[in-house]
């Protein structure tokens, strides 16, 4: 039953660090009724945007001509992908089997806060931003496909403990911050060569929700996900037990188990003053023209009034629904073996609706002694390529910590791309 | 328990800890953002594009298209008109009057009993004119009534020979009871557009000469009789300003209006300032064109081109001699003008000089005398505002003509309110496609302040002329490409002074040939920019 408890907790670490591999073997030897464990998680990462860059972008600075070029070497010509997610919450346990006259019933309640702007961009776009089409006078500039999402929301979790079939299910009700939605199949910005003309393609749509109010305690939308966990035992013969194979009693040890998690799995419905753009046109400019060369007003070159009828699609302000960015994952956790202190680990996550790739890690874990562990890991996927990744681990009797990060090189080099850290507390009682 | 309790307090103090951790990092994170994100980009856009032809340089309506597709342009300008003052002043004196009872003593008057009723002849100087009659398209007659009768009256003053559509002019005023020391004063002014006045008097005989009829009655709702006395007077004021004529008889006299040595401007002209035009046949006709009814002898005394280069005079054998104009005939008030014309061309006078000056100015001295020869048509001079005396210049000058250097050169003045302090440079590039024979050479300077203009900022300056064949027609367009470049300093300069100087030097293919401009040649222009931008983030 311990074993239970303590395997659920300790992974329940990564429900609330969806991001972070690293499950938090925080519990052992635990025999506490209730457990409170608080996060907080934040990363950024771009495809080819490296650190020098992002810094300069965050931190304020000039982004020099060697570095915009440094940058847009890196990116392919499309699906280079961004984010940036602040995550933070706190989750109360009470596993005292008190539910359901005490039958291996508990439950859990969390509160939850999350930002994540993600994209999928163009290496046009890129360089229409921070080049400007100066030097692409008689081409395109291919800004799309493009996709932009920024999302914040809070969500209460209530979820239901079942010890002996290890898993844990609920749901969660969201209030939804802000939303902004931009999609761009097609944004292409072509140049005549002699200067003569541009013009703009734009197929896209932009879901936005309330603008005048976007602070932490604004109600613009309104929504709910569910969220399970599932944990397998993998059970194997140990070298002792099977040498006694042959006295027909089969002893099975449980070496690990496979996690099986859903997150956020949900939607918003965004009903306060939202905000619809869609589009599918051609604009095209030639400029000004002069018919009367001695009786011209020329104050007003730019209709800035017709620029923006021509350009900006007109406004639709029905409520609109968007899909939480969820989680899916599957992992699998060595049960920790005081004989052994190294054990392997591996998993993969895939998150819903924020322009990444699925993320596939490995790694190993290795334990210093009872209270202290550390795990490194190679990752493939995500927001980049190829990442490294380290944990270090606090287990005391009342209290855990976790610092850990998916981006180790990231942390240390100005080379890296991106940075990723993450914070766990875990309380018993 | 105890234990517990110093667990959970501990809890909360590694907690508090935490959270001051974290508040640490967020502002030192916070404060890490210490200036502002920046980064240059560089954008490209169309700006104005345009096609001109020979019509849209100048008003289409001077502009003769011949049948092999040449131009002339054809140019009338009035150049004088005779204002109407230099005949006859109309008056715009003040005509005061006393009135009152002719009787001595006190009388009771009721209410309304009329004790004033005076009808008077006025005679007006009008400037050596003896005009029997006149009407006007304008004007007005102002009155100040000033009373010191002790009751309330009606005053009227009737014009017997002023009439407007067949009715009399008349005008009723009403005053307030004076104390019979301060007096109650009325002021007030009527129109006298369309109205026709007889000033021939009483008998017919007279000229300049008005009959008026000035009357004060006791106002008729007045309750009780009022006290008159001869001491009891009305002084009526009246005035007339800003008369109109539009018709009038009489005889004009026989004025000399001298027009002093005068200049007229031709505006663009002043921009040329160096080079040659070589002209083909030019026609130049002086057109005098009088519907005065009066006899006129007019003199040109002289008649002057003046450009930066010198004065050339007109010499034609009309300068300086009189010209005699025939009286006009008329039919009711429609008038039959009489014309006078004269032409200068190449072979009667120094025209081609006169013209290839480039005056930005034309001189003249005219007298003209009316009735040189007195009142010999009896009074019987007349005058109608459509038909006036007036002279006109017709100029016919053919687009056939050589430009050597002809360099013309004007200031553009910017008023930029947008912020362009993040603007760090910027190219204006202009494509031209050129279907003239002509070339050109487009400097653009920047005020320097007190220094005035520095160096241009063309780095590319030619439009050159299109291709043409041996007959000097052109057979192709040739593209050119103008680059203006400046880099910040000069955007702030040209923003913060407001003005750009451009020199533009013109030169026809195949000097010293003349080319002739057909209608259909054109430019087109297409001007576009690429700006280079500092983003600026915070």
């Amino acid at each position: 039953m311990k074993a239970v408890l303590i395997l659920i907790l300790t992974f329940s670490i990564g429900l609330g660090v969806a991001q972070s591999i690293f499950p938090q073997n925080l519990l052992e030897d635990q025999n506490n009724s209730l457990v409170i464990r608080s996060f907080a998680e934040g990363f950024y990462q771009g495809q080819g945007l490296t650190n020098r860059f992002i810094d300069k972008f965050i931190y304020g600075g000039h982004i020099s001509d060697e570095l915009k070029q440094e940058v847009e070497s890196q990116l392919k010509t499309e699906e280079n992908r961004m984010g940036l997610c602040f995550r933070t919450g706190i989750k109360f346990y009470d596993l005292s089997d008190s539910l359901f006259k005490g039958k291996h019933w508990g439950i859990s309640i969390g509160l939850e806060h999350q930002q994540l702007i993600t994209s999928s961009f163009t290496q046009d776009l890129f360089h229409a931003v921070f080049f400007g089409n100066a030097d692409r006078i008689g081409q395109d500039l291919n800004m799309g496909p493009t996709r932009l999402s920024a999302v914040q929301f809070q969500s209460l979790k209530f979820n239901l403990v079942n010890k002996k079939n290890h898993c844990e299910f609920g749901f969660s009700v969201v209030k939804g911050q802000s939303n902004i939605t931009f999609n761009a199949d097609q944004f292409r910005l072509s140049t005549e060569a002699n200067l003569s003309e541009i013009t703009l393609v734009s197929q896209a749509s932009l879901f936005q929700s309330n603008t005048n109010s976007t602070g932490f305690f604004a109600g613009n939308g309104i929504g709910a996900a569910l969220n399970a966990v599932y944990f397998i035992p993998i059970k194997s013969l140990s070298g002792k037990q099977k040498a006694k194979s042959d006295e027909s009693e089969t002893e099975k040890v449980t070496i690990g188990h496979l996690k099986f998690e859903i997150d956020n799995f949900g939607f918003i419905n965004w009903m306060s003053d939202p905000s619809i753009y869609q589009t599918d046109s051609t604009y095209s400019y030639s400029g000004f023209e002069i018919q009367d060369l001695f009786n011209q007003d020329i104050s007003n070159l730019v209709d800035t009034e017709v620029l923006a009828d021509s350009l900006l699609p007109t406004r639709q302000t029905s409520p609109y629904n968007t899909i939480l960015p969820a989680v899916f994952s599957v992992s699998f956790e060595p049960t920790a073996d005081k004989n052994n202190s190294i054990s392997g680990m591996a998993g993969a996550w895939y998150q819903i609706m924020a322009n990444a790739r699925p993320v596939v890690y490995g790694g190993v874990r290795y334990r210093l002694n009872e209270r202290f562990s550390g795990a490194i890991v190679g990752l493939v996927g995500g927001y980049a390529t190829i990442n490294a990744g380290l944990q270090l681990t606090y287990s005391g009797s009342k209290i855990g910590a976790v610092i850990a990060t998916n981006n180790l090189i990231g942390m240390v080099s100005k080379n890296g791309n991106g940075r990723h850290l993450n914070f766990g507390v875990i309380c018993k009682f | 328990m105890n234990e517990q309790r110093q667990f959970i307090l501990s809890i909360f103090e590694r907690m508090k800890q935490l959270i001051y951790f974290l508040l640490v990092a967020l502002l030192y994170f916070a404060s890490c953002k210490k200036e502002a994100t920046t980064w240059t980009s560089e954008y490209a856009a169309p700006l104005v594009f345009t096609s001109l032809n020979i019509s849209d340089m100048v008003n289409d309506s001077n502009l003769l298209v011949h049948p092999d597709s040449s131009l002339s342009l054809h140019i009338e300008r009035e150049i004088y008109r005779l204002n109407i003052d230099s005949l006859f002043t109309t008056p715009d004196t003040t005509i005061s009057e006393v009135h009152a009872v002719a009787f001595p003593g006190t009388i009771s008057v009721s209410a309304g009993f009329t004790f004033i009723s005076d009808v008077e002849e006025s005679t007006f100087n009008v400037s050596g004119a003896e005009l029997k009659y006149i009407s006007l398209n304008g004007g007005q007659l102002n009155y100040e009534i000033i009373s010191y009768v002790t009751g309330p009256t009606i005053d009227s003053i009737k014009i017997p020979s002023a009439t407007k559509h067949g009715s009399e002019f008349l005008t009723v005023i009403h005053l307030e009871e004076s104390d019979g020391t301060i007096p109650t004063t009325v002021t007030g002014s009527v129109d006298l557009s369309d109205y026709e006045f007889d000033l021939t008097g009483s008998d017919g005989l007279k000229y300049n000469t008005l009959i008026s009829n000035i009357s004060t009655s006791i106002d008729p709702t007045h309750s009780t009789p009022v006290d008159i006395s001869n001491a009891d007077s009305v002084r009526i004021n009246v005035s007339f300003e800003n008369i109109d004529p539009g018709r009038a008889l009489g005889y004009f006299g026989n004025e000399l209006v001298e027009v002093p040595l005068d200049t007229v401007s031709i505006p663009f002209m002043d921009k040329i300032i160096g080079g040659n035009l070589d002209l083909d046949d030019i026609d130049l006709s002086l057109s005098i064109t009088n519907g005065i009814g009066v006899d006129i002898q007019s003199t040109v005394n002289e008649l002057n081109s003046i450009s930066s280069i010198g004065t050339v005079a007109l010499s034609h054998s009309t300068i300086g001699s009189p010209i005699n104009l025939n009286r006009p005939s008329k039919t009711g008030w429609v008038v039959n003008s009489s014309e006078y014309t004269t032409t200068f061309n190449n072979s009667s006078s120094n025209l081609t000089p006169f013209i290839e000056n480039l005056p930005n100015q034309i001189s003249y001295d005219t007298k003209i005398q009316i009735n040189p020869f007195g009142d010999v048509n009896s009074h019987g001079d007349f005058y109608h505002s459509d038909y006036p005396l007036k002279a006109d210049i017709v100029l016919d000058l053919p687009l056939c003509l050589g430009a050597n250097n002809l360099t013309l050169q004007d200031t553009i003045q910017l008023s930029v309110d947008q912020d362009t302090s993040q603007i760090k440079s910027g190219t204006l590039k202009i494509h031209a496609s050129n279907h003239f024979p002509l070339g050109a050479e487009v400097q653009v300077y920047l005020s320097n302040g007190a220094n005035g203009f520095a160096d241009s900022v063309v780095s590319q300056p030619i439009i050159a002329p299109a291709v043409v064949n041996s007959f000097n027609e052109v057979i192709a367009p040739t593209a050119s490409e103008l680059l203006i470049e400046l880099d910040t300093e000069q955007i702030h300069q040209l923003i913060h002074s407001g003005i750009a100087l451009i020199k533009v030097i013109f030169n026809t293919t195949n000097l010293p040939n003349r080319i002739k401009l057909k209608d259909w040649y054109h430019i087109d222009l297409n001007v576009g920019a690429t700006i280079k931008y500092k983003h600026e983030v915070n």
